[in-house]
């Protein structure tokens, strides 16, 4: 039978414990609290992009839901309606699973695991941007990567640039997704079309080429003709250096020419790759707008990680018992206290057994320190 | 090491061609081998031949870091990876055709209905066109013969030289788009190994550049 949904099972499950213990420390530490929202959202509520595939649910008086299909939403909407003016950031992270449907070619998921931080706060601090990006890359060590990049590009370079030319807005939506794929040709015809300088056109087909290391930046000012492209620079160039100067040169890079989600992100954004996996494991990016639907003017970058894909690659943590513990039909009491007692994983036997088939079940699993309880006695096999 | 896919058929054996060129690798493709993968002698490269419609999902998924693959098969594939170089190989159209002589009815003709292996290239170019009322019937190759036994009113196909389409009574009523092969890449193989990607884009371009002048 066709397999549809996921279980997590030993020894599998248990990784899921083992990260979400490595990253909460890590984020507890820079003082990120846990949220847990809602399973649920109003359908109307959520991004147009993930109606599509999210799952509808009817609720009993027949409006429509669906399952959350990621954090940053409802985390936006609780910051909105706790934050007080005499606060100045909130900080949340979250780990659970979200619904989605990934398409077949993808792999056929239906749900999986996220985790991710918000930083929110009452103004715009590139320092911020530094902290979140830097945590990305942590969050990425802690589960034992070490070959991997967070890319990272500034959506206002490109916005400055269109503007600068006078690109409409329709136009600029159709160029966004063809740089965003670095289609060389794609830009070229699309832009003869519209009877564009063909100076103008290599401009933009060079920036699908201002990828790499931080030599990239003085690449770019070339393009950056006007306030807005300006700006985008400095700050990246400021979030690019902090992050250097900290060590984390070899675990970043730049694109600008990456252009995900124009209409959501207002400044920086990233996305993190790691070695022997073709597809993105962690996005995020800089999202003041969000906050205008909930009538509110804060600040925010945040990111988000799929655990399947990045446990798919983890370096397998060693899961085993340390103790094996049996007994004999008299010696279940002792055992059972004994085992209460114990420090480190026991494997505890659910059945008596004698003292030969003990000893070898522990070596077939195993375990080496075996407790056998005959009666009263305890015997270290 | 960085692996290649190529589509199997002619374009391998043409991509192979101008990948020596440029003076990346050295392969020989042997079309009546059956072999899916070949290696250069110094274990650089890996390339491995699929069907054209899998080199974006080998792609995408990071299975390989870079593919050839005609323009038509990424119109219909929506795929997220990067598309870097027009390889100049590979040069056909898409079309709409149909019985000879037939193009006006094929026209007037309301509910039309049309057998091809781009489904969504062929909604997507009627629904332009404001024309409702499509059927699409999809076809994993032979196209031609859809209209000959009644199972279409028309195709939409690549033509490279057209014979296919003369052989078979049939004829081009519109030319859709001009195609040719591409050199696409992996997201995240450009970022991790982009020092090795670079220098093959390089060369590419260097050989395209000769080629032109």
């Amino acid at each position: 039978m066709e397999k549809k949904f996921t279980d997590y099972y030993p020894p599998g499950s248990a990784y899921y414990e083992k990260v979400r213990g490595k990253i909460s420390k890590l984020y507890e530490n820079f003082g990120y609290q846990i949220i847990e929202p809602s399973v649920f959202i109003n359908y109307d509520d959520i991004y147009f992009c993930d109606k599509n595939n999210s799952f509808k649910i009817v609720d009993y008086d027949g409006s429509v839901l669906t399952l959350r299909t990621e954090y940053t939403l409802s985390a936006a909407n609780i910051a909105a309606n706790l934050f007080d003016e005499r606060q100045d950031v909130m900080k949340f992270y979250y780990f659970g699973k979200v619904f989605q449907y990934l398409t077949e070619n993808a792999g056929d998921w239906r749900e999986f695991h996220q985790i991710g931080i918000e930083n929110i706060m009452k103004k715009d601090d590139p320092f911020s941007d530094v902290e979140v990006i830097a945590l990305a890359a942590e969050t990425l060590l802690e589960l034992g990567f070490l070959n991997f990049t967070v890319d990272i590009g500034e959506v206002n370079f490109f916005k400055g640039i269109t503007f600068g030319y006078g690109i409409d807005d329709e136009s600029s939506e159709m160029l966004c997704k063809l740089i965003d794929k670095k289609d060389y040709i794609g830009i070229e015809n699309f832009l003869k079309d519209k009877n564009i300088k063909s100076s103008v056109i290599d401009d933009f087909r060079r920036i699908t080429r201002l990828y790499g290391k931080g030599d990239v930046l003085k690449d770019a000012r070339v393009y950056a003709k006007n306030e807005i492209s300006k700006k985008s620079l400095d700050r990246l160039e400021f979030i690019y250096r902090k992050l250097k100067s900290m060590g984390y040169e070899d675990y970043i890079s730049l694109d600008l020419g990456m252009l995900k989600h124009m209409d959501y992100y207002t400044g920086i954004i990233f996305t993190g790759y790691i070695e022997g996996l073709g597809y993105p494991v962690l996005s995020g990016g800089r999202y003041d707008s969000l906050f205008s639907r909930f009538n509110r003017r804060l600040f925010a970058v945040g990111f988000a990680a799929g655990l399947e894909r990045l446990i798919e690659k983890m370096p397998v943590f060693k899961e085993t018992f340390e103790v094996y513990v049996g007994y004999d039909d008299e010696g279940f009491e002792k055992a059972f206290e004994f085992t209460k007692n114990l420090k480190g994983k026991a494997y505890f036997q659910s059945f008596p057994e004698r003292r030969e088939e003990c000893k070898e079940r522990a070596k077939n699993m195993g375990i080496e320190r075996v407790y056998y309880f005959k009666g009263k006695d305890i015997i270290l096999l | 090491m960085i692996t290649i896919a190529l589509p199997k058929g002619r374009l391998a054996k043409e991509s192979a061609a101008f990948f020596a060129k440029c003076g990346i690798l050295n392969l020989c493709i042997n079309e009546s081998s059956r072999k899916l993968i070949y290696f250069d002698e110094k274990k650089n490269y890996r390339v491995i031949l699929v069907k054209p419609f899998d080199v974006p999902t080998y792609v995408e998924y990071g299975a390989a870091d870079m593919g050839v693959v005609g323009k038509d098969v990424l119109m219909e594939k929506n795929v997220r990876i990067f598309e870097i170089l027009d390889l100049g190989i590979g040069r056909c159209f898409l079309a709409l055709a149909g019985p000879k002589g037939k193009k006006t009815d094929f026209l007037e003709k309301k509910d039309k209905v049309i057998a091809t292996k781009y489904p969504n290239i062929t909604k997507e170019y009627f629904n332009k066109i404001n024309h409702q009322n499509l059927r699409v019937i999809k076809l994993n190759g032979s196209v031609e013969l859809a209209p000959l036994l009644g199972l279409s009113d028309g195709i939409v196909d690549v033509v490279e030289t057209g014979r296919t389409l003369k052989e078979n009574g049939l004829e081009v009523y519109e030319k859709m788009f001009d195609i040719s092969a591409r050199l696409i890449i992996n997201r995240a193989s450009l970022k991790i190994k982009k020092d090795l990607i670079s220098d093959i884009i390089e060369k590419m371009e260097r050989g395209l550049e000769i080629e032109h002048t």
